[in-house]
């Protein structure tokens, strides 16, 4: 029979798929991706050249030109100390993202250390691990993030590890699914039947493994922590106010509002939705590409 | 076996799914006649566009994804030009089908009861005491032990074979004149598979009942079929009565699906489509 | 269902005894002593006199006794008082939480409401117009800061176009009517349920799909049965479910929330005292406000799972009937 169906000679349309240029090409042609990518390269030129192209510095206060409205020599207007909000906008865009990027990463490694552990660990130990967990889910993360904040003096490095600290919870449950159906899988029983050690097949497998659905998952824990870092900042619970970050352009927007300084609320807020709803797009992306079954919109 | 009008008449049937450079030719110019009381069986390996004939002659095909030429006709009806009401009045009432995997095929939140009172109160205009008593025949009807405790339960409290037979009695207390079974065996072990044809066999005979059988299985096809339609990537290769088809296959790839059944014979001299035949109708005669 | 019922309150245990832990250590961790906040800074006393003092207050025991002590404290009532004001704390957050439960009952129940209706249709018409409009949407709240949104409203229709207050649940120096406490409500209750209402959306039109894919539903439809009835009975109830589930364990996303909308409207709720005490470092209000949040929340998603279980017939026939 497999003789019969080779001599027509066509390929079922599903194994096409499986090579790696033609997942690339699927990934790219995504309309999820196809709106969502383009915006991220914008952003990331943005945040890396953009300082260079504005005229005015970041902290460039100009008293002649208080709260002024977006023309063409503020594009997008001034702040009470006459600094150019284009401008501040773009160091913002450094500052608000590297914060993001940095405090996902912490929580990515945080995250599969304890996924890992728990994974692999006894089952007792995994019970213990996991039941911490959905407790530590059940509470409102920005609560323990505004809780750990209210102790101690505001600094780049910390708002970093509370945001890292609060949601690395997310891809702890990841690993440790990948690990358990890792060991449950027929053809890694038979290398420990055979022998294998159990570290060193979990380490040699898992990553090609788990490495997909990994990636998703980072992708859009970098805009979650866009949004968090935003809010503490807004707060004043987050990067020091002397930085620019979006949060901290907003808090001061918020200052300025009754004064009618609509700038100043309109476009960071813009910034930080078109970022993380371009992350978002391109984390959809890859998660129908991850996991076909799942199809757009969830 | 009397063929009399036929009752459902597929006329040169094509399906295409997708389209441009995508597109998948599914079934190709597909002609067959279904007479009264008469059962077709349509073979072939998965993926041969066996399942798609099913779901074009209930209209169950998504028409966005999906374009049907040709002229399928039951009881001297054009059924492709019908609009969603004439689909309902035909769905079920006329027109049953059983689907490959019992448990799924049954809302999970419901009795199984709840599911066959509400088809029989909207086809048959019965009240709910009426329609009970209806729905615990037609489960008895297929050999159901306890019928009202079975009422009952929910599709996850039963094995899959006695879903499957629960999924008979459903279809059946319509009162179709025609059934569609595509695959009804391929989720069930050996023993709930026989059981299967033994109660398909016997309510195909009580009620005069036209199926069109559609399997993978030879075995369920010998055993049901009066004719036997075998196809491959979405022609039809070849057709006649199972006996002659079984016993004297004029195409390789039949005669490649007939040796690739597995059989406990003790006479390698009789050809393999012979005791397939004679196998499997001894049985239903017994 | 009894039995389940207290299989899962005992699941709940772990969650609450955390929870308090954490108010605890916020307790604990506060900078300076209780003694001296209590009588106004350490040098107004002896060493021997502040032992003492410390000694009657507990504070000598070890960690655990004083954590014992506490939460027995607590679970009777005693929450301390206010270092700002002096008030009893158990009375501040008494009125608080009637606020907040207001304002997240309202927005709440406009999410679920919303979703399911633009959820559904989304996921029934895929790939339409309507369903690109929809899920649009969808993903452009799912990126909006609940905060920047407020900002937005306050900006339009109290500073520009004056039809809306923007702070507050009262106006002050007004007569207090249901009028003008409705007209407080309606832009933070706005703003909530333009924010969060995103993921809901996507949840319920992923589900809707999946029902319409799946094999019951084309069974019941290859049964000819009439629109109404594959609505009530095959998709609203199939994909009711994960919609629930979604709902308890996205509470506390959505109650993070709020506590930033009551902020920016200086609304009188738990999320507002809790964001004051959190900057102003009034720890007492702060602990108060860390256990009631947290027990909402672990309430909220207790009552979600029951619900899910008693729309799963698998877990009430497992529980029996009871």
């Amino acid at each position: 029979m497999d003789a019969l169906s080779t001599d027509k000679g066509q390929v079922p349309e599903y194994f096409r798929y499986h090579q790696k240029t033609a997942l690339l090409r699927t990934f790219l042609r995504h309309p999820m991706t196809r709106v969502g990518l383009p915006g991220l390269l914008i952003i990331a030129i943005a945040a890396v050249l953009g300082p260079l192209l504005v005229p005015y510095g970041a902290d460039e206060p100009d008293l002649a030109a208080i709260f002024a409205v977006p023309s063409w020599s503020h594009w997008l207007g001034t702040d009470q100390l006459g600094r150019d909000l284009l401008a501040r906008l773009l160091e913002g865009a450094q500052v608000s993202l590297s914060v993001a990027i940095i405090a996902t990463l912490f929580a990515t490694v945080l995250g599969c250390l304890y996924g890992f552990v728990a994974g692999m660990g006894p089952v007792w130990l995994d019970r213990i691990m996991m039941q911490f967990l959905d407790t530590l889910l059940s509470i409102p993360v920005l609560l323990l993030v505004i809780v750990a904040q209210a102790f101690g003096e505001s600094s780049v490095l910390k708002v970093i590890a509370v945001i890292g600290l609060a949601s690395w919870m997310g891809t702890a449950r990841l690993m440790r699914t990948e690990c358990r159906r890792l060991m449950a899988a027929d053809y890694i029983s038979a290398a420990l039947v055979g022998g294998a050690s159990q570290f060193r097949l979990a380490i040699t497998h898992l990553l090609p493994n788990a490495a997909a659905p990994l990636l998703v998952v980072v992708t859009v824990g970098v805009g979650q922590a866009v949004l968090i870092e935003s809010t503490l900042s807004f707060l004043n619970l987050g990067v020091p106010s002397t930085l620019p970050s979006w949060g901290n352009l907003l808090g001061n927007g918020m200052s300025s509002l009754l004064g009618g300084a609509w700038w100043m609320v309109l476009f960071p807020g813009l910034m930080i939705v078109f970022t993380v709803a371009s992350i978002n797009l391109v984390g959809d992306g890859l998660r129908d590409i991850v996991d076909p079954k799942r199809r757009a919109g969830l | 076996m009397t063929v009399k009008t036929p009752l459902l008449s597929i006329n040169e049937l094509s399906v295409t799914y997708g389209s441009g450079t995508d597109a998948v030719k599914a079934v190709r110019n597909l002609s067959c006649d279904i007479g009264c009381a008469e059962v077709v069986g349509l073979v072939g390996e998965s993926g041969s566009g066996k399942s798609t004939v099913a779901q074009a002659i209930l209209g169950l095909l998504d028409s966005d994804n999906s374009a049907i030429s040709g002229r399928i006709e039951f009881s001297a009806d054009n059924v492709l030009a019908y609009d969603s009401a004439q689909w309902r009045a035909v769905r079920g009432s006329r027109i049953g089908m059983l689907f490959q995997s019992p448990e799924s095929s049954f809302n999970p939140v419901t009795t199984i009861g709840e599911q066959m009172l509400e088809s029989l109160c909207w086809h048959k205009a019965l009240s709910k005491a009426q329609a009970k008593t209806a729905a615990i025949k037609a489960l008895s009807d297929v050999g159901m032990p306890r019928p009202d405790e079975v009422f009952h339960h929910y599709a996850f409290e039963l094995s899959g074979g006695m879903c499957q037979r629960a999924a008979l009695a459903l279809a059946m207390s319509l009162q179709p004149s025609l059934l569609l079974a595509d695959e009804p065996t391929a989720s069930l072990d050996v023993v709930a598979q026989a059981e299967l044809v033994r109660w398909m066999g016997r309510v195909q005979k009580q009620r005069q009942l036209a199926m069109l059988v559609i399997s993978h299985d030879l075995n369920l096809i010998a055993r049901l079929a009066d004719r036997i339609l075998v196809m491959y990537q979405g022609e039809i290769l070849e057709q006649g009565p199972t006996r002659s088809v079984l016993e004297n296959p004029q195409h390789d790839y039949t005669r490649a699906l007939i040796n690739a059944v597995p059989r406990l014979t003790k006479y390698p001299s009789i050809s393999a489509g012979e005791s397939l035949y004679q196998a499997n109708t001894e049985e239903v005669q017994s | 269902m009894l039995r389940y019922l207290a299989l899962r309150f005992g699941s709940a245990i772990p969650q609450l005894l955390l929870i308090s832990l954490l108010a605890f250590i916020v307790m604990k961790a506060a900078p300076g002593s209780p003694v001296a906040s209590l009588v106004g800074g350490r040098e107004f006393m002896s060493a021997t006199d502040f032992e003492r003092v410390a000694g009657n207050l507990g504070l000598n025991e070890p960690l655990y006794t004083q954590y014992l002590t506490w939460l027995s404290n607590v679970l009777t009532g005693n929450w301390g008082y206010s270092i700002k004001d002096g008030r009893a704390v158990s009375e501040v957050i008494w009125v608080a939480t009637l606020n907040t439960g207001l304002l997240i009952g309202i927005a709440g129940t406009g999410i679920v409401l919303i979703s399911l209706l633009m959820g559904y249709v989304a996921g029934r018409w895929a790939q339409s117009p309507v369903d690109y409009a929809v899920s649009g949407l969808a993903h452009i709240s799912f990126a909006t800061p609940a905060f920047w949104l407020a900002l937005l409203f306050i900006l339009l229709f109290s500073v520009e176009l004056d039809w809306l207050p923007s702070s507050g649940m009262v106006t002050l120096g007004q007569p207090d009517t249901w009028h003008t406490r409705l007209l407080h409500l309606v832009l933070p209750v706005l703003t909530i349920i333009l924010a969060h209402a995103g993921p809901y959306i996507r949840l319920v039109r992923g589900s809707v799909r999946d029902v319409l894919s799946s094999d019951y539903y084309r069974a019941a439809v290859a049964r000819g049965l009439p629109r109404r009835i594959l609505l009530w009975r095959y998709e609203l109830p199939n994909a009711l479910t994960p919609f629930i589930t979604w709902c308890g364990v996205s509470l506390p996303l959505l109650v993070g929330g709020t506590f930033v909308v009551e902020w920016v409207f200086s609304w009188p709720g738990i999320g507002q005292l809790f964001l004051k005490s959190a900057i102003g470092k009034n720890y007492t209000v702060l602990m108060a406000a860390v256990l009631v949040t947290g027990v909402m929340v672990i309430l909220g998603n207790l009552i979600a799972d029951l619900l899910v279980a008693w729309l799963n017939p698998k877990i009430r026939r497992q529980y029996g009937r009871a």
